[in-house]
């Protein structure tokens, strides 16, 4: 009887032992979810020309004026001025090299120009264009409304911006 | 480097002889620059807002950035500190930081000896080269970055307007006079490639620097001479003016002001303090504009 449950026992211990070892073994074949929702940042200098970028601003009009004031990999911004004073500033960027960027879109319910809108704190307002191109309107002045955010992201080539690839 | 950009700016310092002479500028160009110190500080006011998380995300972002070598932040900060770091410098503007209300000129007359106005005159050249190159670096302008610098310069603001009006007051104005312009111009016309590579900036920063020495300040001069020339004249800045000024505290007299350029030059650091606060602030519009 000793004998039997001592063979019952090696043998529950060596299934055990069998089946953690095949789990252990499966481990890495199957990486955890987040492993794969969370894509690989794109090294800055690999991404998309600020001067390609520059491209989908919209222009100066009779009350505004734009003039380009940072142009880097990746990353082009524009001021935003109203009689000589900057009112806001615009912004476009390759979230490839900033993936994160992208979550607060997920949960978006407003659009503007056909793609998902998300606030960036309280006087910030970004579109995300091609699930890749970040396009942000930031009020400096508080003249410059959340309404003016909106019309200004409206009047940026966001349909050719999406098209764009290196 | 040695120190990471939320070091830089946290160190900045909040009074001294640098900030009273900025705060001097400051009344010439009014509204033009806050003395903004700390990197959390400056995110706040950079950004307007005041959520943690997002400023978290702005603070960690901007530091990526700065990080990587490839974004040029590093090399302009680099610029800023060498235009600023001759050796004689170092010393004297220790102490003048440790002055209180009045800046002990005179306690320091054996110690300085006024430059020849062609090397003054060099010094004023290698300010604005080195503006340029850290303006580009900072920025980032494409194709013939000296041209852009120059159209650039019409929209100069804060930090970067204050700087270029203390390159103009305390290297141009005061140790050359009222024809300071004009001086820049034609002495550079003059200059040989020796001249360019016995400056001490140019020894210490031309890796950074994109070109040769003497075509670099030719080029520098010749597309922006006129604008650093005709700057007093169009900011109503004087000679006699920032005099007055400067003299409510450093205790500098009539006989002994061809003492004064020579001082300021091994006692301000005026180029670094504000281009730390430039090169902070393009790096958080960039960052809040990429989280």
């Amino acid at each position: 009887m000793k004998k039997l449950i001592l063979v019952i026992l090696i043998l529950g211990i060596g299934f055990f032992i069998y089946t953690r070892s095949g789990s252990d073994v499966k481990t890495p074949a199957t990486p955890p979810p987040t492993a794969t929702s969370e894509p690989k940042a794109l090294p800055q200098a690999d991404a998309i020309s600020g001067s390609t970028l520059n491209k989908a601003f919209p222009r100066s009009d009779s009350e505004f004026k734009l003039t380009f004031s940072q142009e880097k990999d990746g990353f082009s911004q524009a001021d935003l001025s109203k009689a000589g004073a900057k009112v806001a500033t615009l912004t476009v960027s390759d979230t490839d090299a900033n993936p994160s960027a992208r979550d607060k879109f997920k949960s978006s319910t407003r659009n503007i120009g056909g793609f998902p809108a998300a606030s960036v704190g309280s006087q910030g307002t970004a579109v995300l264009v091609g699930n890749r191109y970040q396009v942000q309107a930031r009020s400096v002045s508080p003249s410059f409304t959340e309404g003016d955010r909106e019309a200004w992201l409206s009047k940026f080539k966001l349909d050719a911006l999406a098209k764009v690839t290196k | 480097m040695s120190n990471s950009i939320d070091q830089l700016v946290d160190n900045l310092s909040t009074g001294g002889l640098t900030v009273r002479a900025l705060q001097l500028l400051d009344t010439v160009v009014p509204g033009q620059w806050q003395n903004v110190t700390g990197f959390d500080n400056t995110i706040r006011l950079v950004t307007g807002e005041t959520d943690a998380e997002l400023l978290g995300r702005v603070r960690t972002r901007a530091i990526e950035l700065f990080n990587d070598s490839s974004q040029g932040y590093q090399r302009a900060i680099s610029i800023y500190q060498f235009i600023e770091s001759a050796d004689s410098k170092i010393g004297i503007a220790a102490v003048a930081h440790k002055i209180g209300e009045s800046f002990g000129f005179l306690s320091f007359l054996d110690r300085i000896t006024p430059k020849p106005e062609k090397a003054q005159t060099v010094d004023l050249a290698m300010k604005v080269v080195a503006e340029s190159a850290a303006y580009c670096y900072t920025n980032g302008l494409p194709g013939d970055s000296v041209s852009d610098f120059a159209s650039a310069l019409a929209a100069y603001g804060k930090e970067n307007l204050i700087r270029m009006a203390g390159i103009v007051t305390f290297d141009g104005l005061i140790p050359l006079g009222d024809a300071f312009g004009s001086k820049l111009i034609s002495t550079v016309q003059g200059l040989s490639a020796s001249d360019i590579e016995s400056n001490p900036f140019f020894q210490r920063a031309k890796n950074l620097l994109p070109g040769d020495g003497l075509s670099l300040v030719t080029r520098n001069i010749g597309a922006v001479g006129d604008y650093v020339s005709n700057f007093a004249a169009s900011h109503g800045i004087t000679r006699d003016g920032v005099l007055g000024g400067l003299k409510k505290f450093i205790d500098v007299t009539d006989d002994k002001m061809d003492y004064l350029g020579a001082f300021l030059d091994v006692s301000l650091s005026y180029m670094e303090h504000t281009g730390t606060q430039s090169v902070a602030r393009s790096l958080i519009e960039r960052a809040v504009g990429e989280v």
